[in-house]
């Protein structure tokens, strides 16, 4: 039904989908194991309009498929369930179907009945169970979910997109989720299934699609192949070379963490960080490394447990005695988290460094001759590009916001940093300047924790390496001798494990 | 930032100046008149300064208009017992101060919106107020001392001329001179970013909206200094006006963040407006008509200046 040839997109230099080709079949799932940043979402984005791809070709039943916005996209016949449930939480599951569509009326007021009535009668059709009249904030996750796929069938649907619909559902749930979605394959629609659960793809799909760097590296009948097959095909065979120098001698430890549980019904995470060390966290989206970070962090208001940074322990939550600690920060969403984006270049760089720019040692008042030369050699150390102080951050390219995020931390007293996602989104050249200052900090006496979804990151970056899977440490090990497969082995290794509920936080 | 979007609003102000310098040579433009629009603006500006700190938060505070009222009238009730000029001042103030801590820190603490929590406020104040009042003008017992901190000259300048200079001067001094502004300024841009960059939120909000109603009974103290009498609702209309001002201010000179030469600049727009429609004979309603429509044509020559490069 729907073929995919020679697809190609970049992104400024970065070929974010690098030749995919895809075959989807009327009647079947068709599952995309995701490994992260592995092009799924931009792929998904070609398919449903958002992007417009560079290159090569999709057809649709035979005909050429180009579409230039959602719209198109949605005409076409396609549905896309995203991840993150949007419903309107007061609305009741009937309501929230028709959302985006025209109301059916009634001498111009809203037919509520026959709104009711079309709703039912897609669910009926369907076989689900569903209380119509319960505003949807009510709902459990999984009905959620049901609500948004039937949302998508209210008009008739050929090829419906689920993005990794079971990633915060329990085993039953999921499994009922299942039984829908061989359902719905059963009546001759295509469906497409992002999932980074393994074990779910053989029970739920009939073909696969794996995609690394962007190009498609293997894809066929799921009947033909094994869970060990679908792992080497994600992790690719290749050396690493060039594994960053282990320090077998370990410093005083930085941050021990014991018992300690970054948020209420996550399981508790034991840790303990030692000077020199560079610290990668890996995992899947979802699976709390992003979540732990915060709560680190002192970010998390409702963490619990022991953490000591440099033998002094530290409130669960707080982020005032992270900071005389020194303690540094850099949250993953540089956008809404990270920069104040309409302020300039000065404030954002000035502001975790106020102290240092005072007029006075004791007043609180700010000398800006003081912060602008320090903002200047600030920047410059960090070679960031710029145009004059006042510009808004927002002006600045990714790269150089990520630098400032890092950088801006008094490095002379930073004795721990911990950075998510350092760099996402970045050109090659401040992605190594920012691995750079990563080593720099470890080799003065600090310690660095990154969570990556970049697993060439991960194995050239850190000394150390931990996996991080449904919020538990299922892997910890020095950077030697360890390879894609076992990472990915670490990572997918607990079937049947479902990552628990998906808590407030990045992730 | 381009000249037009910086200073636009500047330039506004001096184009209305000349215009009603134009229209009125003879009663508008003497330098006598010009001294009494400082006058008659520097309350305004000292509620509308008091504004700018929880506009820099980008929260707002309602209650600004009741804790005027209030000020009056429990300074004056304070002057029927017994009490002292100082004394009376000080308690004044601290009682103000206090209500802007109370509703910055549930609004910090509980996230309350601090539209909600400090329209409650203001309506508790403005009824505490009437409670104490009885709902009477108050215009027995104020020390003449007093008074005089509402009237008069000091070197030919009204004092309340100066009381709002020094205003304007410790409102900029805290906005961008210190840690505490700069940081107000970095959870108005971005609360969740200040926050991670460890920014103490609570504790900047909660002096915020102290500040903010500090200002508003300082503000209040002079009100009643300068009238002899204090009115259970004499400060409420300094409300709409004051943020109408400090919305103004935001148009100027800073990339759309709250200002108090801004506000100060917003403030002044109002005044000028008033006093030269009143001396050509213009009725009150049509100046408020007018007021809205300088605000609604600052922002959008604001927002034209933004986008166009």
């Amino acid at each position: 039904m729907l073929e995919i040839e020679g697809l190609t997109k970049r992104f400024g230099g970065v070929a974010a989908l690098d030749g995919v080709r895809m075959r989807v079949s009327a009647g079947r799932v068709h599952v995309l194991p995701e490994e992260n940043g592995a092009g799924k979402s931009t792929l998904l984005k070609c398919l449903s309009g958002v992007h417009r791809p560079d290159g090569g070709a999709m057809r649709l039943g035979g005909e050429r498929f180009a579409p230039h916005d959602p719209r198109e996209a949605e005409r076409a016949g396609l549905r896309f369930v995203h991840q993150e449930i949007n419903l309107v939480p007061g609305f009741t599951a009937y309501e929230n179907a028709f959302v985006g569509r025209p109301y059916p009326r009634r001498r111009g007021l809203i037919a509520w009945r026959a709104m009711r009535a079309r709703f039912a009668e897609v669910r009926d059709r369907h076989g689900l169970d569903l209380d119509l009249d319960m505003p949807v904030g009510r709902l459990s996750v999984a009905k959620c979910q049901i609500v948004e796929i039937l949302r998508a069938l209210m008009d008739e649907a050929r090829i419906l997109v689920l993005d990794e619909p079971t990633a915060s559902l329990s085993q039953s749930e999921a499994a009922m989720l299942h039984r829908v979605v061989r359902r719905l394959a059963g009546e001759g629609r295509a469906i497409i299934y992002v999932s980074h659960r393994l074990d779910e793809i053989f029970e739920v799909a009939d073909d696969y699609t794996v995609l690394r760097n962007g190009r498609t590296v293997g894809e066929g009948s799921l009947k033909s192949t094994t869970r060990e097959g679908i792992v080497s095909l994600m992790a690719g065979e290749e050396i690493v070379d060039a594994a960053p120098e282990v320090h077998h001698r370990r410093g005083t430890p930085v941050l021990e963490l014991s018992g300690f549980r970054p948020a209420p019904s996550r399981p508790l995470v034991d840790i303990t960080a030692y000077q020199g060390e560079v610290i990668g966290l890996y995992g899947v989206v979802g699976s709390g490394r992003s979540t732990f970070l915060k709560a680190a962090w002192g970010a998390k208001p409702n963490a619990s447990g022991r953490i000591a940074v440099n033998g002094n322990a530290m409130p669960p939550a707080g982020i005032a005695a992270r900071l005389a600690a020194g303690v540094a920060y850099v949250p993953e969403d540089r956008r809404n988290s990270g920069l104040i984006m309409q302020h300039s270049v000065l404030d954002n760089v000035v502001l975790p460094r106020l102290e240092t720019c005072r007029a006075a040692k004791p007043l609180p008042l700010i000398s800006w001759r003081k912060a602008r030369a320090g903002a200047r050699t600030v920047l410059a150390r960090l070679n960031v590009r710029y145009r004059r102080l006042d510009h808004r951050v927002s002006t600045l390219s990714g790269g150089n916001q990520q630098k400032i995020m890092m950088g801006r931390w008094p490095a002379e007293t930073t004795r721990l940093l911990l950075a998510d996602e350092p760099t996402r989104g970045v050109d090659v050249r401040s992605k190594a300047e920012i691995h750079g200052m990563c080593r720099r900090l470890a080799e003065g006496g600090a310690a660095v924790i990154f969570v990556t979804s970049d697993m060439e990151e991960l194995l050239a970056l850190a000394t150390r390496i931990l996996v991080m899977a449904g919020g538990s440490i299922v892997l910890d090990t020095p950077n030697r001798n360890v390879t894609r497969q076992s990472i990915l082995d670490a990572v997918f290794s607990r079937p049947g494990s479902t990552p628990t509920e998906a808590l407030g936080g990045a992730e | 930032m381009t000249f037009l979007s910086r200073f636009g609003t500047l330039v506004g102000l001096v184009a209305i100046i000349a215009l009603f310098s134009a229209l009125s040579p003879d009663s508008f433009a003497k330098p006598s008149n010009l001294v009494n629009i400082t006058q008659q603006m520097s309350l305004l500006a000292i509620v509308a300064l008091g504004a700018t700190f929880v506009m820099a938060l980008s929260e707002f505070d309602l209650s600004v208009g009741a804790v005027v009222s209030m000020a009056g009238i429990v300074s004056v009730t304070l002057f029927g017992l017994g009490w002292g000029i100082i004394p009376a001042i000080l308690v004044t103030l601290a009682l103000g101060f206090c209500v802007g801590c109370v509703s910055g820190f549930l609004i910090a603490t509980w996230r309350m919106p601090s539209f909600i929590m400090t329209l409650a406020m203001g309506t508790i104040v403005g009824g505490a107020t009437f409670w104490i009042s009885d709902g009477a003008t108050l215009f027995s017992n104020i020390p003449a001392a007093f008074r005089d901190l509402g009237r008069g000259y000091l070197l030919g300048i009204p004092v309340l001329t100066l009381w709002a200079v020094a205003a304007t001067l410790f409102a900029l001094l805290v906005l961008d001179h210190t840690e505490l502004g700069r940081r107000m300024l970095a959870i108005g841009g971005n609360r969740e970013a200040a926050r991670l960059t460890g920014v103490p939120v609570v504790r900047s909000t909660v002096w915020a909206f102290g500040l903010c109603t500090l200002f508003a009974a300082a503000a209040g103290l002079l009100l009643a200094a300068r009238l002899g009498s204090a009115h259970p609702t004499g400060g409420n209309g300094f409300l709409l006006q004051a943020y109408a001002a400090a919305f103004l201010g935001m148009t100027a000179f800073r990339d759309g963040q709250a200002n108090a030469a801004g506000t100060l600049l917003g403030a002044a727009i109002i005044a000028v407006v008033a006093n030269g429609l009143t001396i050509l004979g213009v009725p009150n309603y049509l100046q408020d008509i007018f007021t809205g429509l300088i605000i609604i044509g600052a922002v959008l020559v604001r927002n034209i200046a933004r986008t166009s490069p």
